[in-house]
């Protein structure tokens, strides 16, 4: 009777705590179908009819205010740069940051601590004081307003996390382990890509999971150095607030659609992370 | 179908000879439609600027590039651009950034001293900065030239407070537009503060808008206090963050009507006179005002949440830009479009006309671009009087910086058929609308810390004692640049 | 099936000389035990022939040629870990197999798996060939792993005190079953322990470990029986055999001992 109650208890605690976490979640989902009429009401709608007029909008980036003015949004490509910048600063920071991170891990070398900590480190400065500086670096090297330069800059955030996040879990694989896997005829790349890497990848995909939403949520790099044609949506949603509306329902779409990639990659990174619990001790 | 007869009436049309419902009557007689004749005009203003003896070809094939803000003017400008293409043969690229960003993503491109950008949107606060700093070209370099500027441009058609707003001697204290100044930007579109209220509700309250701050502050407390049985929420809404926004629209035109002044100017030096007794006093009836009818998160509120509130129908009226109350009106998203109604606002009751503080939107040339000549046509283009009477007509480049299109016939139809008061707001404020403020390089920071203080105030401190050390900050502000 | 010559053969690390000058030639096929108390630098030794390590100074040399400078996979030699190594991302089967496919890139795969079987079976571990290391006991773990240092029959297998992980009574069993093992691969193996009970049980010969360098090369009888020196008498004696100080003498045809002024 007791552990009734109890597991009673618990359940509420547990809706609870998911309506508090959720709760804001759910109610901008359920704004990107209402009007800005219903949105703005002084009692708030709970039943309304559903519209997809804000997505079709986003998409068709064009939204027509009868009898008054068009709105221009360029959300399709604000969101094909988020993705560009992403993906592309991610797979830059894999390729440099998970060989660094195994370097860092295994040999010790002159002054490595202190190349980790420098890299460390640039996770630290303001990104402004490096902004300005940078901006006329790149405008001075005809480095302005290209991906490439953003994704060189992003490096900034995303290598140091990646790399001392990845190094503690290449630190914690027995070295025997690749020892041994070389003692049965293989080369030191082949240990390096059969073995070190597949038992760090829980490592990996958590902080490429953590790099992603970085380079994602991103701002001010892409604001300083770039033109509006290259801007990611954490830019260019700013562009939904205009001089005679608010578009809540546009906003509250963006939002959806913004935070979709991440919510995307997440889940599909899941399997990795649990599985890197499930693989127990490594050593030993 | 006779062609070259629209096109004449096109022609007498752009003269002034003609009101735009007939050119419409007569454009349907030849069954043109709207679009069709939209374009034709522009071809046919074109054409008329071609015919000039100016040659407005010279610059052909060079592509200039704007940092532009997210504005409908800018929206309007886009929507003629192709005109301008087609009369100078020049290429124009655009960059356009969200409000919340684009300052500081312009003192980004200036401080760096980069090139990229040609010319760029600003408001003349932010040229008391960037002009001493070198950052912007003197525009009188051009407007004078008659080389570079052509004949139809008419400089002087552009209201005079404006013009004089938007030039400064770089000298702490000095008078915009006295001698001396130098012209860091030029006037593209205007917002006087002053009063929009819903005349629905004021209808129902069987109220006529305020004719002065204390019946103002009565009458946004009978809409607060009677809220609960009523759509509305509350009576006045003002901005109240953190920054200069909060002191610049309303505040500040309140404040000058009193005949108050942020500073006394002695010879250069200037000393801060927020905490004079006449300021105390005024300070004490807009707090009340605030405090006790504003909206309930007022610190958070900038141009945004006031325009959003009386455009859903939370506030009754606002003492802000009239054409923050211009835009929310002619957008039919907003549950109360079409509701306003606008009031030439004079908050001293001895005063005899308004005296709004004036935001500028203006047009400045970077002092690092490589290709100021032909962002300078770009520039007289854009402001030059045939655009400015296609955006104030067309589009909503409202208000429109220049006489020649308040007074025609064209724009006073819009403005009267959309909104009620708008016309006599205009007429009975312009000679009082200018920037009220002293003009000196720590603008944004004096500004942030009066806001910051009335702030406080709004939440319970003391009024003297509050501006006392206000004043005292600010002194010490300015000693440390050397202007105390 | 390979001999090995060490040669003078020495590794440091800082100012700590672990081995020094070590010497030791180990026969084709012989059941080679290392043996040394904790800390004698077994586990260097091994290390320093597997290529997991390269020496400072000496040689090693695999049927005559210098191997020194060989990486690892270019050795012929495998190695049984002490903690085993296993590969906790595959199963035990493809960490038996792991050596197959290193070495020989075209073995086609029923071949792989008739061996793998093959060696799983003689060592008992047929039924776990489909579990992941984290599901075997350490009885397990430890077959694997030796069924992985023998599957490709190399010349020199290196046992790393191979016994020390796991429980006495399967190291009771495998004490027995080990050399039986050993002995169908045909294989020379040389065998770290600090149990002096197991030397005996398995080596052929047992060297014997500590200040950086062998102190005894012999067969276990003669080790024991004739030590070379108190401290391999003292590793040798379970309890630990007493010492005193005596003086032995000849007389009247008698050996006379006088321990403490006792006389026998």
């Amino acid at each position: 009777m007791s552990i009734n109650v109890w597991s009673i208890l618990k359940f509420f605690a547990y809706v609870a705590i998911i309506m508090f976490f959720l709760f804001p979640i759910a109610w901008i989902f359920n704004m990107s179908f209402m009007t800005n009429d219903e949105i703005l009401r002084k009692v708030p709608v709970l039943f309304y009819e559903p519209t997809f007029k804000n997505y079709i909008g986003l998409w068709e980036g064009e939204i027509a205010i009868e009898g008054f003015a068009t709105m221009y949004v360029y959300f399709k490509q604000n969101l094909i740069n988020s993705a560009i910048l992403s993906v592309g600063s991610v797979s830059v920071t894999l390729l440099l940051g998970v060989p660094a991170a195994y370097a860092f891990a295994r040999y010790k070398f002159k002054g490595g601590e202190d190349i980790a900590f420098t890299l460390l480190s640039f996770r630290f400065a303001p990104a402004l004081l490096i902004i300005l500086p940078l901006n006329l670096y790149f405008s001075e090297i005809g480095l302005y307003d290209s991906y490439f330069a953003l994704i060189w800059v992003y490096q900034l955030i995303t290598l140091p996390l990646l790399l001392w996040i990845v190094r503690g879990y290449f630190e914690d694989i027995s070295p025997d382990i690749e020892y041994a896997y070389r003692l049965d005829g293989h080369s030191w790349f082949q240990s390096f890509w059969k073995i070190s890497i597949p038992l760090a990848k829980p490592g990996i995909a958590a902080a490429s999971l953590l790099c992603f939403i970085y380079a994602w949520n991103n701002f001010v790099f892409a604001l300083i150095l770039g033109s509006s044609q290259i801007q990611p949506v954490t830019v260019g949603a700013l562009a939904f607030i205009t001089a005679s509306a608010i578009p809540y329902g546009l906003i509250a779409c963006g939002i959806v659609v913004s935070v979709l990639p991440t919510l995307i990659l997440a889940l599909f990174i899941q399997k990795y992370l649990v599985q890197g619990l499930s693989l127990g001790a490594i050593k030993g | 179908m006779s062609h070259s007869k629209m096109k004449s009436a096109i022609d007498t049309f752009l003269k002034g000879k003609m009101s735009r419902r007939d050119l419409l009557i007569k454009a349907g007689r030849y069954g043109i439609g709207f679009a069709a004749l939209t374009k034709l005009m522009g071809m046919q203003v074109t054409s008329a600027l071609a015919a000039q003896d100016f040659d407005w070809k010279k610059h052909s094939g060079t592509t200039i590039k704007l940092l532009m803000n997210k504005h409908p003017y800018m929206d309007s400008m886009i929507a003629e651009l192709d005109n301008f293409k087609a009369l100078t043969g020049m290429n124009v690229e655009y960059d356009i950034f969200a409000e919340d960003v684009y300052f500081d993503k312009v003192t980004a491109a200036l401080s760096s001293k980069s090139s990229e950008y040609d010319a760029f949107m600003t408001g003349a606060y932010m040229t008391w900065t960037y002009g001493p700093a070198g950052w912007c070209a003197d525009l009188n370099d051009f407007i004078q030239d008659s080389n570079k500027t052509n004949p139809s441009y008419n400089w002087n058609d552009v209201v005079g407070n404006l013009r004089d707003a938007c030039s400064w001697s770089g000298v702490a204290g000095d008078v915009p537009g006295a001698a001396g100044s130098k012209q860091w930007c030029m006037p593209w579109g205007f917002e006087l503060n002053s009063v929009t209220y819903n005349m629905r509700y004021f209808e129902k309250a069987g109220m006529k808008p305020p004719g002065d701050l204390v019946e103002m502050t009565d009458q946004a407390e009978y809409f607060t206090k009677n809220a609960g049985s009523n759509e509305w929420s509350y009576g006045i809404g003002t901005r109240g963050s953190r920054s200069w926004a909060t002191i610049h629209p309303g505040f500040m035109s309140a404040y000058a009507n009193y005949g108050l002044v942020d500073f006394e100017n002695n010879g250069g030096k200037l000393k801060a006179a927020m905490n004079s007794q006449a300021s105390k006093d005024f300070h004490k009836q807009w707090v009340k005002m605030i405090a006790s009818s504003g909206p309930a998160n007022w610190s958070g509120y900038t141009w945004y949440e006031v325009g959003n509130d009386i455009g859903a129908g939370a506030s009754a009226m606002i003492f802000d830009a009239d054409i923050l109350g211009y835009f929310f009106n002619g957008n039919p998203d907003n549950k109360e479009a079409g509701n306003f109604g606008f009031h030439g606002f004079t908050p001293n009751p001895s005063a005899s006309a308004p005296t709004p503080n004036v935001w500028i939107w203006s047009l400045a040339m970077s002092n690092f671009s490589k290709k100021k000549d032909a962002a300078w046509y770009w520039m007289q283009w854009c402001n030059g009087p045939e655009n400015a009477m296609a955006g104030g007509v067309k589009h909503n480049q409202v208000n429109p910086v220049r006489e020649s299109v308040w007074a025609s016939g064209d724009f006073d139809d819009k403005i009267r058929g959309t909104s009620p008061g708008y016309m006599e707001q205009y007429n009975s404020s312009i000679d009082g609308s200018k920037i009220h403020f002293t003009a000196q390089p720590l603008f944004f920071e004096t500004t942030t810390e009066w806001a910051a203080a009335l702030q406080e105030m709004q939440t319970g401190s003391n009024v003297d004692e509050t501006l006392d050390k206000l004043a005292s900050k600010i002194d010490r502000m300015m000693k440390d640049v050397g202007l105390a | 099936m390979s001999y090995l010559d060490l040669d003078n053969l020495s590794k440091s690390f800082k100012d700590d000389k672990i081995i020094s000058n070590l010497n030791a030639k180990i026969e084709k096929g012989e059941f080679f035990v290392v043996f040394g108390p904790s800390g004698s630098g077994k586990t260097v030794l091994l290390r320093l022939l597997s290529g997991i390590m390269m020496a400072d100074s000496g040689e090693i040399k695999m049927d005559n040629q210098i191997i020194n400078e060989l990486h690892p996979e270019e050795r012929d030699v495998s190695m049984a870990f002490q903690n085993f190594a296993l590969y906790p991302h595959m199963k035990a089967y493809e960490n038996i197999a792991s050596p197959l496919r290193a070495k020989n890139k075209n073995m086609p795969e029923n071949e792989i798996h008739e061996k793998v079987n093959e060696i799983a079976n003689l060592l008992k571990i047929g039924h776990v060939l489909n579990q992941f290391p984290k599901e075997l006991s350490n009885g397990q773990k430890q077959r694997t792993s030796l069924a992985r240092s023998l599957v490709d029959k190399p010349s020199v297998v290196l046992l790393d005190d191979p016994l020390r992980n796991v429980d006495a009574k399967i190291r009771f069993e495998m004490r027995l079953e080990l050399p039986k093992v050993l002995k169908e691969f045909n294989t020379t193996v040389i065998y770290i322990t600090q149990d002096f009970r197991e030397a005996m049980a398995l080596g052929d010969r047992i060297a014997v470990l500590y200040d950086g360098k062998f102190n005894d090369i012999d067969s276990p009888k003669n080790i024991y029986q004739n030590p070379s020196s108190l401290t391999t008498a003292k590793l040798f004696g379970d309890p630990t055999i007493n010492n005193f100080d005596a003086t032995i003498k000849k007389q009247n045809g008698f050996v006379e001992v006088d321990v403490n002024g006792e006389h026998f």
